[in-house]
């Protein structure tokens, strides 16, 4: 029961970032300026939840995220899903608890997930050096804001279990 | 005996498995999904423009009542403008059916237009769009002609029961005939990547040889009847500067579009007469 | 033990040692040398192997007039095309989808068939989506498909050629970019005059041989979009200058020849602009001057040779050749005899203009001066051949002056025979009435004739007698030459040279004084030689009570001194007795600018042409139109 209610408590936190984003970058719109924080969505499912259960989250996440977007169906899916297979690999090195390791787990997530993006779904602009010109600037933003914001984020997302009366700091000794 | 997979190639199977199980399922499913996941988030950015709403509305709530009496006179102002405009714009269609009939012209196409409050926006170097609050029920065609007060805004890329999708005419994905004032030749216009803090631009293309243009006298590029999508006359941009191709056949060039673009609250949809639902 | 094991060396076993090092010698050598040495020699293969080259042809330079006016250009042609190898998938699918039907309806399975059917079905798609926007019903032909499947898969299929404006404009906005129909842009020839100068400007052909300089990947397997070569008039005389530079893609593609990379490119360039001397409005009235009558007009800027207007009728817009010529515009055309550029390779007697020619030679030998009479009674007989003169009434006496005023062909038969054969002939050739002008236009003939008892013998039309001398005297006979010969000599008559070199090349640096026509002075004392122009002024402006009474009235211009001399001269074609009507002229008298050469063919053996009532009106046009632009008031022209 309790995995179950962790599923939808991380699931809807992540429709809250989705959401809170969005209107971030309607914000940022006339600035031509866009913030990706996928890494986000993922890092702490992955890292502290069972995998079937991160796995979840990401692909309803993605898809989530895909339906409203001009992408192929699918395609966060598959990125979200490469990310999950390189943060299980690195599992066992990772500490969860040390607050480096995480920054350096979401920074170069989100840096794979925009650059997979933008490989898959870049096209005819792949050639344009303006188009790697507004990549870089919303890489630079999002990558300098998810810094600052990735360690109080897991945070609050443990803070929203512990509401639920789930202490997943307790379980980490499981990995 | 069933060997187990070792421990470090685990995620490597799994990946594998997942996307070979994705890939492989039919794209009906796909394409339904897909549909259910948007109709299902499409309150949320509703609720969210409601609430935005709200909150306007309560911001004026905190005018004065003499600043509401004196904006109220204003509008009524505007409003009989209009009405005297709308009048003219009446005497004019009939004066334009009366030509026509007597010189047997093919009559132009005529629209009408549905008001939509815009309820996102996604607006990144891989796309440029803009979700608006109406949709399906509304009678919205997919391909019709977005606009706004400043020009065109872009196409209904899709359509969903209550929302659509509306393709920035800043994205690169969007192209359409254009021309420039006084020449009615047709000309390519395309969106572009948006650098940062810079206006929306777009590119240009297939522009004859002999067109002029120069950085003190810009030239406005404006939407053609041509294309069958967009009235003619409406404006995209700017050209100030144009580059004949080594070929020498076209000159190309990079309009400026208007900034307010990228944070348009409300758009009209132009519907072509006798293809639109119902009001 | 089953072996018996040698502790000791055995020397035999030396051999084998040699043997097996020399093998393994060569073969390390041998795979050095492969994997060495021969890389780059492989690699070269598997370029070739792998690589194919697009060679894209680049549009032709422009033409202008003299003043700076598009002639020729390029325009845009655009057609909806599309490419092949972005539908591998879809003919997989469809192939597949095919092959099913076929099974289940137990219909024999050919592989090939079913492929090519496969293949147009999905073209045939994307043509209805077209189709459906365009409101067309046009269809794939499936052979078509399969020949550009099999011979130019690197190039896109076109579906659509010459889309109109319009259609370019819906397929714009209603085509996806990412699709796989698109519009392909290639260049078309383009007359902004239409049928002005068609015979000088010329137009192109279609052709698979490219220039292939600067294109890199010449040993690379290549295709080629079509280009264009010159096939008459300028754009075949300068196709080389007018030709663009190549430009090139490479690809690189699979083994079944789909591209999937393009490895380089290079975009085409445009060819040279060419400047010619021709005056768009001279020409335009020059053309509209001849009007629906078979001609030509030939004007030359008289100092420099510069050629104004080389009109010839009937001609053909060239926008119907481009880019490709029907065979009803050609049928048409080869009807009407309008391929033939007169001007320059029609040959005419050239008539009573040949007069000044005869009185040139007359007065440089001596046998007749200004004051030397004849009597004209309307006939002349030599031997036994009978010569009218219906050129005037007036009958008795007449002058020299007189003589060219009305064209008296008594008068210069009478001159003609005192001057002799020799002397007019030679005249003639020295002002290089044998021989090509040297334009710089293809097809200039070179059959003109100025007989002479040698060239009548060398014919076996047997030998040459006076009735001969007399006719040649008045430009008949075995006499040819074309319009532009004549104002070429016109030109140089009115510089008191013998020769004028035409050209259609525009040099506005020119420094006239230092062009070399390669003649020489008229050898003809300036009284003598004015008493010519007095006489071709007379023809032009001469007045009796007030009333213009020259031949060549009709080319009359107020305030304007010209020099003219009309000509009628009869010819046998297919049977039929016909007139060419000619004038010739230069202007204004006292400072030569231009002069013209006009000839105009009748058609109806009925109906017969004079030089004054047909040719010259059609110069006066000319001579209006050159003097209102060199005086834009106008106020000293006025029009009759």
């Amino acid at each position: 029961m309790n995995e179950d209610r962790r599923t939808l408590v991380i699931l809807a936190v992540n429709g809250l970032l989705y959401f809170a984003l969005n209107q971030v970058n309607a914000v940022l719109a006339p600035l031509s300026l866009h913030l990706s924080l996928d890494a986000l969505y993922l890092l702490f499912a992955f890292l502290y939840l069972k995998t079937n259960q991160g796995l979840l989250i990401g692909f309803l996440t993605a898809l989530f995220i895909d339906a409203a977007l001009p992408v192929p169906f699918g395609v966060h899916t598959i990125l979200y899903f490469c990310t999950l297979a390189a943060l299980l690999r690195m599992r066992r090195e990772l500490r969860r608890d040390n607050p480096r390791h995480i920054v350096l787990a979401a920074f170069w997530s989100n840096f794979f997930i925009m650059l997979g993006l933008s490989l898959l779904v870049g096209k005819g602009l792949l050639a344009q050096w303006d188009f790697w010109l507004r990549f870089c600037s919303d890489l630079a933003i999002s990558q300098l804001l998810l810094i600052f914001l990735v360690r109080w984020w897991v945070d609050a997302q443990r803070q929203v279990l512990l509401l639920w009366d789930i202490d997943v700091g307790s379980e980490l000794q499981q990995f | 005996m069933v060997r187990k997979i070792p421990h470090a190639t685990k995620p490597i199977v799994l990946l594998l498995g997942l996307l070979l199980t994705w890939l492989l399922l039919p794209a009906v499913f796909k394409s339904y999904s897909r549909a259910g996941f948007f109709e299902f988030q499409a309150p949320l950015w509703v609720t969210a423009a409601e609430f935005k709403n709200l909150g306007d509305s309560w911001a004026l709530r905190a005018h004065s009542k003499k600043e509401l009496y004196e904006t109220g006179r204003d509008l009524a102002r505007l409003n009989s403008a209009y009405e005297l405009k709308l009048q003219e714009i009446d005497a004019l269609r009939d004066e334009l059916s009366r030509l026509e009939r007597i010189l047997v012209l093919p009559s132009l196409p005529r629209f009408q237009y549905r008001i939509a409050r815009v309820v996102r926006r996604d607006q990144s170097s891989w796309w440029q769009q803009l979700v608006i609050q109406k949709g399906k029920l509304h009678g919205i065609p997919v391909g019709a002609a977005v606009v706004y007060s400043g020009g065109v805004v872009g196409r209904i890329r899709e359509v969903h029961a209550y929302t659509s999708v509306v393709e920035l005419a800043t994205s690169p994905g969007f192209r359409m005939a254009a021309h420039f004032d006084n020449d009615e030749r047709p000309v390519t216009y395309q969106g572009a990547v948006n650098l940062p803090f810079s206006s929306p631009r777009g590119k240009v293309m297939n522009v004859p040889p002999d067109v002029v243009v120069t950085a003190s006298v810009p030239r406005r590029l404006t939407s053609s009847r041509l294309g069958g999508v967009f009235p003619d006359g409406l404006t995209i941009g700017w050209v100030n500067r144009l580059t004949t191709s080594p070929d020498g056949l076209f000159q190309s060039g990079q309009p400026y579009l208007d900034k307010n673009l990228l944070s348009l609250k409300e758009v009209a949809v132009l519907i072509p007469l006798g293809t639109g639902g119902t009001p | 033990m089953l072996f018996e094991v040698y502790k000791n060396f055995s020397p035999r076993l030396r051999v084998f040692y040699l043997i097996f090092a020399l093998l393994f010698t060569a073969l390390s050598v041998g795979l050095f040398y492969r994997q060495v040495i021969l890389w780059p020699t492989y690699l070269e293969q598997e370029k070739k192997q792998n690589h194919r080259r697009i060679l894209v042809p680049g549009p032709r330079g422009n033409i202008y007039d003299r003043k700076g006016r598009l002639l020729v250009g390029n325009r845009p042609r655009f057609s909806a095309v599309i490419y092949l190898s972005e539908l591998r998938p879809e003919f997989r699918r469809k192939y597949i989808e095919v092959v099913r039907s076929a099974r289940s309806t137990n219909r024999k399975i050919n592989r090939n068939e079913l492929q090519i059917e496969a293949r147009s079905a999905v073209v045939q798609n994307y043509l209805n989506r077209i189709n459906r926007i365009l409101n067309r019903n046009d269809q794939v032909d499936r052979k078509e498909v399969e020949r550009h499947f099999r011979q130019n898969l690197l190039l896109p299929k076109p579906l659509i050629k010459d889309l109109k404006l319009s259609e370019f404009a819906l397929l714009t906005e209603q085509l996806p970019v990412n699709f796989p129909v698109q519009i392909h842009t290639e260049s078309a020839r383009y007359y902004p005059s239409g049928s002005r100068a068609a015979h000088t400007l010329g137009f192109v052909g279609s052709t698979f041989e490219v220039p292939e300089e600067g294109v890199p990947g010449n040993d690379l397997t290549t295709v080629t979009y079509k280009g264009k070569t010159g096939r008459s008039g300028l754009e075949r005389q300068f196709d080389e200058h007018l030709q663009g530079t190549s430009g090139g893609e490479i690809w690189v593609v699979d083994p079944s020849g789909f591209q999937y990379e393009l490895a380089s490119q290079k975009l085409p360039v445009k060819g040279n602009d060419l400047s010619i001397t021709i005056d768009i409005d001279l020409q335009q009235a020059a053309e509209e001057a001849l009007g629906d009558n078979k001609g030509a007009l030939v004007a030359l800027e008289v100092k420099t040779g510069e050629v104004l207007v080389l009109a010839s009728k009937p001609d053909f817009d060239l926008n119907n050749l481009s880019p490709y010529i029907p065979n009803e515009v050609y049928r048409s055309i080869n009807e009407r005899g309008a391929w033939l550029n007169r001007a320059i390779a029609g040959l005419y007697p050239p008539g009573s203009s040949f007069k000044v020619i005869t009185a040139t030679a007359g007065l440089q030998s001596g046998a007749i001066d200004l004051e030397t009479i004849f009597e004209c009674q309307g006939f002349l007989q030599v031997g036994n051949r009978h010569f009218p003169c219906n050129n005037h009434r007036d009958r008795g006496e007449i002058s020299f002056s007189r003589s060219i005023m009305k064209s008296c062909n008594i008068y210069f038969q009478n001159a003609g025979l005192r001057t002799g054969v020799t002397q007019i002939s030679r005249t003639a050739r020295q002002f290089g009435l044998d021989q090509p002008t040297g334009i710089e236009l293809p097809n200039e003939t070179h059959r003109m004739i100025i007989p002479d008892p040698e060239y009548k013998a060398a014919r076996q039309h047997g030998p040459w007698t006076a009735g001969d001398t007399a006719n040649l005297s008045i430009g008949q006979g075995y006499l040819l030459v074309t319009p532009l010969q004549m104002a070429a000599f016109t030109a140089s008559f009115a510089r008191r040279e013998t020769r004028t070199h035409p050209t259609l090349l525009h040099d506005p640096a020119a420094d006239p004084r230092r062009i070399d026509h390669g003649g020489e002075k008229l050898n003809l004392p300036e009284e003598l030689y004015n008493g010519i122009v007095e006489g071709m002024e007379m023809a032009v402006s001469g007045r009796d009570r007030g009333l213009l009474v020259g031949s060549g009235r009709m080319a009359h211009v107020p305030g304007i001194r010209i020099a003219g001399k009309t000509g009628t001269a009869q010819t046998q074609v297919k049977g039929e007795k016909l007139t060419m009507a000619w004038f010739i002229c230069f202007a204004p008298i006292e400072d030569p600018k231009i002069a013209i050469a006009t000839v105009v063919e009748s058609t109806d053996p009925d109906y017969l042409y004079g030089g004054g009532s047909h040719a010259a009106p059609v110069a006066k046009k000319v001579l209006q139109a050159y003097f209102q632009n060199k005086n834009p008031s106008g106020n000293n022209l006025a029009t009759r």
